[in-house]
C-alpha cells in the first residue's frame, strides 16, 4: 500500500488533440503509436537503467501485464534518454517480458509533464493520465484491471 | 554592502530548467551593518576633507570619528529563461531601500533612499553532465554582468552618500562555476564567483569580490522515506565572501572589505495547485555571520533574512 501512496501526482490531459507518439526500438527503427480507439488503452511506463526503483517495478509491471494478453490494453516500457546499447545490456541481465521502446531525448516524457522517473502515461480515447513514482504489483494489477485487462486484479 | 550567497542557488536550488522553460522568483531580503562612517564631501572639496574611513567631512568636519548603521531591504525579481538545452539566462531587477543612521557627537542622523537598483544578467552553461535526462551530476560555467541602471548620485539633505545610493554607477563583471551532485537523500552544491567591480558614481569604487557557497538540500520525503513530507526541502549552506577594500578618490576606505563566513539554513516549501508540469515554491532563509573578525577595519554585520516565492512556467 505504501507504494500506492507514492503516486505523487496524477494529471489528466484531454486526448482529443493527441498526436501520435514517436519512439525508436532497440534496433533503431522508428515506432509510432497512434491515438487509441474508443475501446483501447495504451500504458507507457517510463524508466531508465540508472533509476534504482525502476528495475523492481519493471518486473512487477511485467508480471501484472500478463493479464492484458488478448485484451485491448497495450503495455510498453519506455526507456528515457539512454542509448540502445546501454538498455540492451541491462535487459540482457534482467530479461523483461514487455515490449521496450526508447525515448532518446525524453520528448514524449517531457510532453507528458515528466519531472522524474519512473512515470506513467495511460492513454485512452478520452484522456491521457500521467502519474509519477513507483507502484507495486498489486497496484499495477488494479490499475490494469480498471483499463480492461481480464484477470489482472486476481492475478490469474 | 555586497551580499554573500549564490542567487542561482536561492532561485533554483539544485534543480535545472528545461529548454524553453521560464521561472520567476521574487525575493525580499533585509540586513543591517555597522561600520565607521564614510566621508561625504563633494568631489570638488579638498582631499583632506573627504578622506574615507573615519574622517567625517562636510558639515561634520570639525567632529571626531563617527559610526554609521546601515539598514537595507532589497526586493529582487529574478527571471530565468532557458532558451537552449544547457544554457540558462537570469535577469535580476532589484528594488532597494537603503537607510543610514550616522552616529556622531551631535547624535543620530537618519537618511534613506529607495528605488530601482542596478540590472544584472547571469548566464549559466552546463559544460558537463553525466546524462542528458535527469542528470545527477553536472558542472556549470557562469558569467555575470551588472549595468549602472539605478540612480547613483542622489542628494539627501545636501549630501551624496555612495552607500545610500540604490545604484553604484559602475559596470561590474564576474565569472565562476558550479557543481551539483545528487545522492539518494540529498543534493550537494558548490559554486564560486569572482566579481570585478568598476569605478562608479561619486568617485567610489566597491572592492572586487569573491563569493563561494557550499550547500546541501535534502527533500524530506526522500531523506526520511515519508512521501507526506515531500513538499519540504530544508537546506544548509556555508556562504563565504571575500572583498577587497572599497576605494574613494583612489584612497582605501578602511572600514570595508575582508572575509566573512555565513551559515545559512533555509527551507523550501512546494506550493500545491500547480499542475501540468508547473511548480511553485516558497523559500525562506537566514544568513548568520559566523564571525566578523576577519572583516577589515570597524565593521559589524548582522544576519541577512530572506523570503521569496517562485514559480516555474
Amino acid at each position: 500500500m505504501r507504494a500506492a501512496a507514492l503516486i505523487l501526482a496524477t494529471l489528466a490531459l484531454p486526448a482529443a488533440a493527441a498526436e501520435p507518439l514517436r519512439f525508436v526500438d532497440l534496433e533503431g527503427r522508428a515506432v509510432e503509436l497512434v491515438p487509441p480507439a474508443e475501446s483501447e488503452a495504451i500504458v507507457l511506463h517510463y524508466w531508465a537503467t540508472w533509476c534504482p526503483t525502476c528495475g523492481p517495478e519493471l518486473a512487477a509491471l511485467a508480471q501484472a501485464a500478463r493479464a492484458c494478453e488478448g485484451s485491448e490494453v497495450r503495455v510498453l516500457a519506455v526507456d528515457v534518454g539512454e542509448p540502445a546499447e546501454q538498455v540492451r545490456r541491462f535487459l540482457a541481465e534482467r530479461p523483461l517480458a514487455l515490449p521496450v521502446v526508447l525515448d532518446p531525448a525524453g520528448r514524449t516524457w517531457r510532453r507528458a509533464g515528466g519531472r522524474e522517473l519512473p512515470a506513467n502515461l495511460v492513454w485512452t480515447a478520452r484522456e491521457q493520465q500521467v502519474s509519477f513514482g513507483p507502484s507495486d504489483e498489486a497496484t499495477w494489477r488494479a490499475r490494469l484491471a480498471a483499463l480492461g485487462c481480464r484477470g489482472a486484479a486476481s492475478g490469474r | 554592502m555586497c551580499l554573500a550567497g549564490d542567487p542561482s542557488f536561492s532561485t533554483h536550488g539544485t534543480s535545472t530548467l528545461e529548454s524553453g522553460k521560464v521561472a520567476l522568483y521574487l525575493e525580499l531580503r533585509g540586513w543591517e551593518k555597522r561600520s565607521g562612517s564614510l566621508a561625504h564631501a563633494e568631489p570638488d572639496e579638498p582631499e583632506e576633507a573627504r578622506r574615507p574611513g573615519g574622517g567625517h567631512a562636510g558639515h561634520h568636519e570639525e567632529e571626531g570619528p563617527s559610526e554609521e548603521e546601515a539598514s537595507s531591504q532589497r526586493l529582487d525579481l529574478y527571471v530565468a529563461w532557458t532558451p537552449l538545452d544547457r544554457l540558462t539566462l537570469t535577469l535580476n531587477l532589484p528594488w532597494a531601500f537603503n537607510g543610514i543612521d550616522e552616529i556622531g557627537d551631535d547624535g543620530r542622523t537618519s537618511t534613506s533612499l529607495s528605488g530601482f537598483g542596478d540590472l544584472s544578467l547571469a548566464a549559466s552553461g552546463v559544460v558537463w553532465r553525466n546524462r542528458d535526462v535527469l542528470p545527477s551530476t553536472w558542472v556549470e560555467a557562469r558569467l555575470w554582468g551588472k549595468a549602472p541602471s539605478g540612480r547613483d548620485e542622489q542628494r539627501v539633505e545636501g549630501e551624496r552618500d555612495p552607500h545610500l545610493q540604490v545604484g553604484t554607477g559602475s559596470w561590474d563583471f564576474g565569472a565562476g562555476g558550479a557543481v551539483v551532485h545528487r545522492v539518494a537523500w540529498a543534493s550537494l552544491y558548490a559554486s564560486a564567483l569572482y566579481r570585478v567591480n568598476g569605478e562608479g558614481a561619486l568617485d567610489y569604487e566597491y572592492g572586487d569580490v569573491a563569493l563561494a557557497t557550499l550547500a546541501v538540500e535534502a527533500p524530506l520525503g526522500h531523506a526520511l522515506g515519508r512521501e507526506s513530507l515531500r513538499w519540504l526541502t530544508p537546506g544548509l549552506a556555508l556562504d563565504l565572501r571575500w572583498a577587497a577594500r572599497d576605494r574613494q578618490d583612489g584612497a582605501s576606505y578602511d572600514d570595508s572589505g575582508g572575509t566573512i563566513p555565513y551559515l545559512t539554513p533555509s527551507l523550501r516549501i512546494a506550493l500545491p495547485g500547480f499542475g501540468e508540469g508547473r511548480r511553485a515554491w516558497l523559500r525562506t532563509g537566514v544568513q548568520v555571520p559566523l564571525t566578523n573578525r576577519w572583516l577589515y577595519g570597524s565593521q559589524d554585520e548582522e544576519p541577512v533574512w530572506s523570503v521569496g516565492v517562485g514559480v516555474g512556467l
